[in-house]
């Protein structure tokens, strides 16, 4: 049976999921972190992340001669009483950063192996979608408490709805109510098209985080291309489940693909399970190699992984926060 | 129009062809197909993988689709064999065509050879028959004939095989010569009066020599056909072709047997001969035999006698089963008489030559004593009395049952005159105590006339008269039945003759004392296929433990080899019965060279699997193949392989 839009939200996604509670001791290691950003963006407010601009901070920035209706206030004496010229001290301007996360709500992010694993905590491992609402609600902590503007879209067969800018730590709040309301279950991801909505309708130039397992049949390297044309550094949260890199299934099945809900009818055999770990081993090879030739932050985010310890060690250690 | 000819003509091929209105079920079956259960359900986040390690989408949906084809192929498959084994066909042109068939199941001794491990002669033959009587409908009626101990008919005319099947479990092959030309004229003869094409099928290890003699066989048209199946092929054997025993005259307790051995192979065989007597061994002789060569030997034995001993002779030839085909004539057999020495008791008042040939005879314990001395009490310590002349008070012939020997006088009232010098006119040389007896120039100056005994005493006692001198005898020999008692009389003094000087007359008191006894010193011997003289009221049944065959009675004929005991309302004996015929044992003369004559090296299939199908009728491999077809697309098609 096809899924509509109107097919239930996922579970989890109530009023009284506790799947994105996080305890201060947490959070307080989090205002440690910052988003890293390789280039500079133009920000619409003062913030603390360096720009291009110069502006009234305490960072020097540069030299340039005085002209007339520059602040007198700016003119560095020392140079003056020795070259007899007039300087004015440039500062840098710190300004917010615009960054958006896309949240990929697509069938394949909501499914869970047949005989769902434990954590080492002995709690039930989490779906992809879970673990990505918690990281992206982690790094929009992290995001608002630097002042940045935070914006969570989400998106499926097309880029659907979004949180709408939000900034300043006292908006986290928003940002986990609406990561609980999430919208209902996409059937398919159509990154292509979700790119070129995004593009369209956001402006502001800045960070751009794909949530997603990336299981698009159209491929994924056209939809990174066309946001690096349009002038965004994008990040990969690439989340997995370690049931699809390593399936422990055997005998005659008939398999269905949760998003197309096409099936087809197998013998999984050593050998056809030993070609699809090859298969997928080439294509996550395909991926990272992708990433790395555009200068795309990507990072594994497995199910498996406990959740703090993707958050303050991979993450970390990757080139998204610092 | 030529496909529904080759369908009608298929038809002929089928006993059973209404079974065909099963190929109703065929839409069935496809229903089936169509419904069967699905596999597993396993939903995955994405395809993409699957389909890679699946290869092509195309290529797997076609392969699933031929594959589950192939499960509709095979079921249709196993449905065609199921209604095949149920329609029964057959393949033999003359049983489809119509006709009668006699087969000829040669079950003589040397069908036992071995073959191979586990498979005889025998056990191909019957296996051959099988084939053939399965194959038996009522308008193509099969008659079962076995040629040994002689050629009978084991199984009327049948359509049916249940009528076939306890005979086929039940016919072994026998210890005996067979009769395979006899068989075979008694094959034509039950078909004589029949219509329509006749065969006739000979299950054998023998064969013709050429075709020439197949032909002749079969030389005119009304003649059936006879086709040789000879089911053999040339194996090495060694066997006793000949086994007696004997007690010997001066020592009746020890026995000489004769045996003699041959080599029917082709190559010389080292082994040995063990005789032994109840099972325990008494000697064991070295054998050393070169190819298509025969030894005879004579051995000396002294079995012990004991209460419980029975004189169960055995010689076991010993030697290697390569070269030794054949087990049958192995066994060499000869009831001994175990006997203790009769003890004879001579009531005299001396008579010098009766004294010292009694005392001389090894074959008898002898003591002596006056009839003044005698007592009747003294008839339970001695198995043989003579009396010499005077005949003691309270032995008469209505008063003393015991084996007696009267010599001089009678135990009756005669009529007291005297013959002077008789001569033996009469002699029966065939009666047991004038065995070896010679009486030619014996003279005998006077014998008492003999009258004959009172008949109110003597109703139930045979008197014979062996020796006679015209009218008159000589020796009168009585004996009873029931209870046995036997009693003789020499009418004359044999001081009154020149008997003692003779060799005759050591020989005659010898076997007149033993003939007495009741023992006598014969070895019942045969070899099967010989007729048995049996007494109306007289049987032999075999010994041995696990066998019950049917007694032998008068004028059968005895097929198994064997130690038999021989009742009667007298009482009881043992005999022996050999397997000892030299051309039973030539198992490597098989005859090739026709024809119609299949080696039983081709005609067995070397994988007991092979083997084990190849012994079923069609049908029944069919059915067998129908299940194998049926597992196989389970294991293809239908297991599941669970986590």
């Amino acid at each position: 049976m096809p899924r509509t839009d109107s097919a239930p939200h996922p579970a989890g996604t109530n009023g009284n999921d506790n799947t994105l509670l996080f305890d201060s001791t947490f959070l307080a290691k989090l205002e440690q972190l910052s988003l890293l950003a390789r280039r500079l963006f133009r920000g619409e407010h003062r913030a603390e992340r360096h720009s291009r601009h110069t502006g009234s901070s305490l960072e020097f920035a540069d030299y340039r001669n005085y002209a007339l209706g520059d602040d007198p206030r700016m003119i560095d004496w020392n140079i003056y009483a020795r070259l007899d010229r007039l300087f004015v001290k440039l500062y840098e301007r710190e300004q917010d950063l615009t960054i958006a996360f896309l949240m990929d709500t697509s069938a394949s992010m909501h499914w869970s192996p047949p005989t769902p694993a434990l954590e080492t905590s002995g709690k039930i491992r989490p779906s992809k979608f879970n673990q990505a609402r918690r990281i992206v609600a982690a790094l929009s902590y992290i995001a608002l408490v630097n002042h940045d503007r935070v914006n969570i879209h989400w998106c499926g067969d097309g880029l659907g709805g979004d949180m709408g800018f939000l900034r300043g730590k006292s908006q986290f709040h928003g940002v986990l109510n609406f990561l609980r309301k999430a919208p209902p279950v996409h059937r398919r991801t159509a990154w292509m098209r979700i790119v070129r909505e995004f593009v369209q309708r956001q402006k502001k130039r800045g960070l751009v985080f794909l949530c997603s397992d990336m299981f698009d049949p159209a491929g994924f390297e056209e939809p990174l291309a066309l946001l690096q044309r349009h002038q965004f550094e994008v990040h990969l949260l690439h989340v997995v489940d370690e049931a699809e890199l390593e399936p422990q299934v055997s005998g005659d099945v008939e398999l269905t693909d949760a998003e197309t809900e096409l099936s087809i009818e197998a013998s999984l055999s050593e050998a056809v399970v030993g070609r699809y770990r090859a298969a997928v081993k080439s294509w996550l090879d395909r991926l990272d190699a992708v990433c790395s030739q555009r200068g795309i932050g990507s990072v594994r985010a497995s199910t498996a992984v406990p959740f703090e310890d993707l958050v303050l060690r991979i993450l970390r250690e990757g080139p998204i926060l610092k | 129009m030529i496909l529904s000819v080759s369908a009608l003509a298929m038809l002929q091929y089928l006993t059973n062809p209404w079974a065909l209105w099963f190929a109703a079920i065929i839409p069935i079956i496809v229903v089936l197909y169509l419904l069967k259960v699905k596999r597993r359900p396993m939903v995955v986040s994405t395809l993409m993988f699957w389909e890679q390690a699946l290869e092509q989408k195309q290529r797997r949906a076609l392969f699933a689709r031929l594959r589950q084809l192939l499960s509709l192929l095979f079921h249709l498959l196993v449905f065609a064999l199921v209604l095949t084994a149920l329609a029964r066909p057959v393949w033999d042109s003359i049983v489809r065509d119509g006709g009668t068939t006699v087969v000829i199941l040669d079950n003589h001794a040397r069908m036992q050879t071995w073959e191979t491990p586990g498979n005889s002669r025998f056990d191909s033959a019957l296996r051959a028959a099988r084939a053939i009587l399965e194959q038996a409908t009522p308008d193509q009626p099969v008659a079962l004939l076995t040629t040994s101990p002689q050629a009978s008919v084991a199984v009327p005319f049948a359509g049916d095989f249940p009528a076939f099947q306890a005979t086929l479990q039940s016919t072994q092959p026998t210890d005996a010569p067979g009769d395979l030309d006899g068989t075979i004229r008694l094959a034509k003869s039950i078909l004589a009066g029949r219509a329509g094409v006749q065969r006739v099928i000979v299950l054998s290890d023998q064969s013709p020599a050429t075709a020439a003699e197949v032909n002749a066989t079969s030389s005119t048209n009304t003649s059936p056909v006879i086709e040789y199946r000879t089911i053999a092929s040339p194996k090495g054997n060694v066997g006793f072709t000949h086994f007696s025993a004997r007690a010997l005259l001066n020592s009746p307790q020890t026995f000489e047997v004769y045996l003699s051995v041959q080599n029917f192979g082709s190559t010389s065989v080292d082994g040995t001969v063990e005789i032994s007597v109840d099972g325990r061994t008494l000697d064991v002789r070295p054998l050393r035999l070169a190819a298509g060569k025969a030894q005879s030997e004579s051995v000396t034995i002294l079995p012990r006698n004991s209460r419980n001993a029975r004189g169960l002779l055995t010689a076991k030839l010993i030697v290697p089963p390569e070269v030794n085909a054949l087990a049958l004539d192995d066994l060499g057999r000869a009831a001994l008489p175990l006997v203790g020495l009769p003890r004879v008791l001579l009531v005299s008042n001396g008579n010098f030559f009766l004294e010292k040939l009694l005392q001389a005879d090894a074959s008898v314990q002898y003591e002596i004593v006056s009839p003044d001395a005698f007592s009747t009490a003294l008839s339970a310590t001695f198995d043989v009395f003579v009396f010499d002349g005077a005949i003691p008070e309270g032995v008469s012939l209505e008063t003393w049952s015991r084996p007696s020997l009267f010599v001089g006088n009678a135990p009756w009232k005669g009529e007291g005159d005297s013959i002077e010098q008789p001569i033996f006119t009469d002699v029966q040389e065939g009666h047991p105590v004038l065995r070896l007896v010679n009486l030619k120039n014996v003279t005998v100056v006077k014998a008492k006339k003999l009258s004959a005994p009172p008949v109110s005493n003597t109703a139930a006692i045979r008197w014979e008269s062996p020796l006679r001198s015209f009218e008159h005898s000589l020796l009168l020999t009585g004996e009873r039945k029931e209870p046995q008692h036997r009693i003789a009389v020499l009418p004359f003094d044999v001081a009154d003759s020149d008997l003692p000087l003779r060799i005759a007359f050591p020989i005659l008191i010898s076997n007149l004392v033993h003939w007495l006894t009741g023992h006598e010193q014969v070895i019942a011997s045969y070899n099967t296929g010989d007729p048995v003289a049996l007494a109306p009221d007289e049987v032999m049944q075999l010994l041995e433990t696990g066998t019950n065959p049917s007694p032998i009675r008068a004028q059968n004929s005895v097929s198994r080899a064997g130690f038999y005991e021989r009742r009667s309302p007298t009482g009881r004996s043992l005999a022996a019965v050999n397997a000892l015929h030299p051309e039973e044992g030539r198992t490597d003369e098989i005859t090739v060279n026709n024809p119609n004559v299949v080696p039983a090296s081709m005609s067995q299939p070397i994988n007991p699997l092979l083997r084990f199908a190849a012994g079923l009728p069609f049908w029944q491999t069919c059915a067998l193949a129908a299940l194998i077809l049926f597992a196989l697309e389970w294991r293809s098609f239908h297991r599941r392989i669970t986590e």
